[in-house]
């Protein structure tokens, strides 16, 4: 199986176990609106029995194009495709969209993966998946769901526990890419870097940001990886503000190996 | 809220139904008691159901109101707090479960006009692409430049100052579980052209694929691809020689077979129609004077054979893509220039090699190496009337044999998110013409280099100046004419436009 991001090939493996094969596209290093449509995956999609991507428009870039040359009947149909977006509610789903106001997504924030909260049902669903596909298996695939959900669910308590001493703190990110994190620990998001969504920032909106940010006492400058690092850094400076690198999925840091390592990094960084 | 008193009214309506048939056959005073409890009960249930629609309310209320007071929490946080995941999960209470959300998603009753069919109105996008073009000759001049035996004279039609070089409509849409359609439509300002318009397979087993209709052959690299996704403002000499200024797109079925391996491996066949002027053509011919004639009926139908194979590898953050594509048809054309009628038929066969290397720097930076070679190879019977109104005069008539090739080199560094800069170098390096057998004796060095930086604000729109020094022009008394053009171009894209092929 295929699928786009690493945090849902580990879900997958997790789930799948030996009966599983998967190959992920994208890297956590990479920006995940700009995965590069290249040859190699085709090949890798015109064997797949299934195909999981995040959804919610965050792969419009290069999916329906992988699809359309995979010559692959599978993953032509939502037998042998899941989109995880269908299965969570999202937030910031705009009233209206318009490409004046930038990158917009018209399903709503597409980056829900970094809500521990929302892990689990996004892992029940790849189970159900795996179970219709491979019904004779579905016991295994059972068996290690509830295995993975224990696990999960102490290790969730652990954060929202470790979590709690931020909330109410403010916080600037560059992309809303931490949207559904900062929801879940109840920090308060002022403002983002970029003045829209995939819009480089202006001298202009960066001198405006850094002067709500003093007033409104922003504490942290929540950077991704894989966006140019000097504006969160002069904005960190400039307000007297931590500035924290923040993975967004599996191998953007090396301390990030899976899921689990994954938000243990992100929550040690933000509590450190 | 509106569920609850849907159900509300279909439970008040429904019971003297319920009690009517649950009564039948009892005696009155059984039956009014039944009457009673069964009262009762639903004035038990209306008020259960009322407190739990007040509680909600207040919930609701309470929940706008502490939006309100807490000014800086992004919009759609209160939201999620209430409602917003799905499913009971780790113990957690989470007050909406899946079958209420199904509920709720059972339309309206009362929709004004219940066949609307615009859900599934399909992807259309607009593309439009202008220029502003400099040059260091006249538009009179420049029309009738040629590059011998390669392009005929006209070569382009852009005028100096502000051209309008098209404006396309693209659509795009799944059929049915078995086939997608799409279509490209451009505009120019003297009319519409239907450019492409083709089906595609996606039910077909062990990695096939049909398509059919009209649309670019997928000889080579750059032919495939539309105009606003080329890395110039215009497409190379080589490309313009072989198939004209639109490139090789015909009307046809290609079937195309991708092979069950680790590496990406695409072989490919088309039968077309074989139209295009530049090196195929269908139309009989006839050049008649004096009861002589030179004359051939029109070729096979479908006359084009295309084939291709293409593969692919990683290595790192460097990508290869690699062709090899191969054409044989007919030639019927009509050479008539001026006053002068001619025309040529045989056969023609054209090879083509290419090769891209792209390295990725990170998500917003690459090197990109792209270039192309083909051969082509011309055996023609070509008839002139030299002179059409003398009729003393007869109709010429010799063989005519081609052997050329040329090649396109382009190097494009995207050095930042939204700029890229570029270099082109065009060359046809051989222009072998045997006439009856004798080699002529013709120009060589036909090049041309190009230079481009790009500005791309969004993947929507991109703004391009370009530099050409084109060194294969010649005049009507084959003479040389350095040609130098400054293109300064915008292209932009609007509406639901798919995203691009590697």
């Amino acid at each position: 199986m295929v699928v786009t991001y690493p945090y849902i090939g580990d879900l997958t493996e997790k789930i799948g176990g030996d009966k599983v094969e998967v190959f992920v596209l994208g890297k956590g290093t990479e920006d995940p609106h700009f995965i590069v449509p290249k040859p190699s995956f085709i090949a890798k999609l015109r064997g797949a029995d299934l195909l999981i991507i995040n959804g919610a428009g965050l792969e419009i870039g290069f999916i329906p194009i992988l699809i359309q040359q995979a010559n692959n009947p599978k993953i032509h149909n939502s037998k042998g495709f899941l989109d995880l977006s269908q299965q969570v509610d999202l937030i910031e789903v705009p009233a209206s969209v318009s490409r004046a106001e930038g990158d917009i997504h018209p399903e709503g924030n597409p980056h829900f993966s970094l809500d521990p909260h929302r892990i689990p049902i996004l892992a029940r669903a790849i189970k159900d998946k795996l179970c219709d596909l491979d019904f004779k298996n579905c016991q295994d695939y059972e068996k290690r769901l509830a295995e993975f959900l224990k696990k999960w669910d102490s290790k969730t308590r652990e954060w929202d526990h470790r979590l709690s001493t931020l909330a109410g703190k403010r916080v600037i990110e560059y992309h809303k890419l931490f949207d559904y994190l900062i929801l879940a620990s109840r920090l308060s998001n002022i403002g983002t870097i970029e003045p829209k969504p995939g819009i480089p920032p202006t001298a202009r909106h960066i001198e405006e940001l850094i002067e709500t940010a003093r007033s409104q006492r922003v504490e942290f400058i929540l950077q991704d990886v894989y966006h140019e690092k000097r504006s969160g850094q002069f904005v960190a400076e400039k307000i007297g503000a931590k500035y924290i690198l923040l993975p967004h999925d599996i191998g953007a840091v090396p301390e990030a190996k899976d899921l689990v390592s994954l938000f243990e990094e992100i929550v040690r960084r933000l509590t450190q | 809220m509106e569920v609850l008193m849907k159900r509300i009214l279909i439970l008040v309506f429904l019971s003297p139904f319920v009690l009517v048939t649950q009564s039948y056959g009892l005696d009155i005073e059984a039956r009014l008691k039944a009457l009673e409890e069964t009262i009762k009960n639903q004035q038990k249930t209306i008020e259960n159901q009322q407190r739990e629609i007040d509680e909600l309310k207040a919930q609701h209320i309470g929940a706008k109101l502490s939006e309100k007071a807490k000014p800086l929490v992004i919009p759609a946080a209160p939201k999620e707090s209430s409602k917003q995941i799905k499913g009971k999960e780790l113990g957690m209470a989470y007050p909406i479960n899946p079958i209420d959300k199904k509920y709720s998603e059972i339309p309206k009753p009362l929709e004004a006009y219940s066949f609307s069919q615009t859900k599934f109105v399909p992807d259309i996008s607009f593309i439009l692409d202008g220029s502003f073009v400099g040059r260091n000759v006249n538009d009179e001049t420049f029309k009738k430049l040629k590059v011998p035996e390669f392009i005929p004279s006209g070569i382009s039609n852009q005028k100096r100052g502000f051209n309008l070089n098209y404006g396309e409509l693209y659509l795009y849409s799944p059929v049915d579980p078995y086939f997608d359609l799409a279509a490209t439509i451009p505009f120019s300002e003297s009319g519409v052209e239907l450019e492409e318009a083709y089906f595609t397979t996606k039910f077909l087993p062990f990695g096939f694929q049909v398509k059919g209709g009209k649309f670019r052959s997928s000889f080579g690299r750059l032919n495939p691809q539309h105009a606003h996704v080329w890395d110039f403002a215009d497409a190379p000499l080589l490309n313009r020689s072989f198939f004209g200024e639109d490139g090789l797109k015909e009307k046809g079925v290609q079937i195309n077979w991708l092979a069950p391996t680790p590496v990406y491996l695409l072989l490919g066949a088309e039968i077309l129609q074989g139209e295009n002027e530049a090196s195929f053509g269908t139309d009989a011919l006839r050049l008649g004077k004096n009861g002589l004639a030179f004359a051939k009926d029109g070729a096979q139908q479908p006359n084009l054979f295309v084939s291709y194979i293409k593969s692919s590898i990683d290595i790192g953050k460097l990508s290869l893509l690699g062709g090899l594509s191969y054409a044989q048809g007919q030639t019927r054309q009509n050479l008539t220039n001026g006053s002068t009628p001619q025309m040529a038929y045989g056969d023609t066969k054209i090879y083509g090699l290419d090769l891209t290397a792209k390295y990725f720097i990170d998500s917003y930076r690459y090197v990109s190496w792209q270039s192309e070679y083909m051969y082509r190879y011309m055996n023609l019977n070509v008839g002139t009337d030299s002179a059409p109104d003398d009729p003393s005069q007869a109709l010429s008539v010799f063989g005519k044999e081609l052997k050329q090739s040329g090649f396109y080199s382009q190097l494009v560094y995207r050095f930042a998110r939204r700029w890229r800069i570029g270099a082109r170098y065009d060359l046809l390096n051989q222009n072998d013409v045997y006439v009856n057998g004798v080699k002529q004796n013709l120009p060589g060095d036909l090049d041309r280099i190009s230079a481009m930086l790009e500005f791309k604000p969004t993947e929507f729109s991109t703004l391009r100046l370009q530099f050409n020094r084109d060194n294969s022009l010649f005049d009507g008394n084959n003479m040389r004419e350095p040609v130098n053009s400054v293109f300064l171009q915008f292209n932009m894209a609007i509406g639901a436009h798919g995203a691009h092929a590697f």
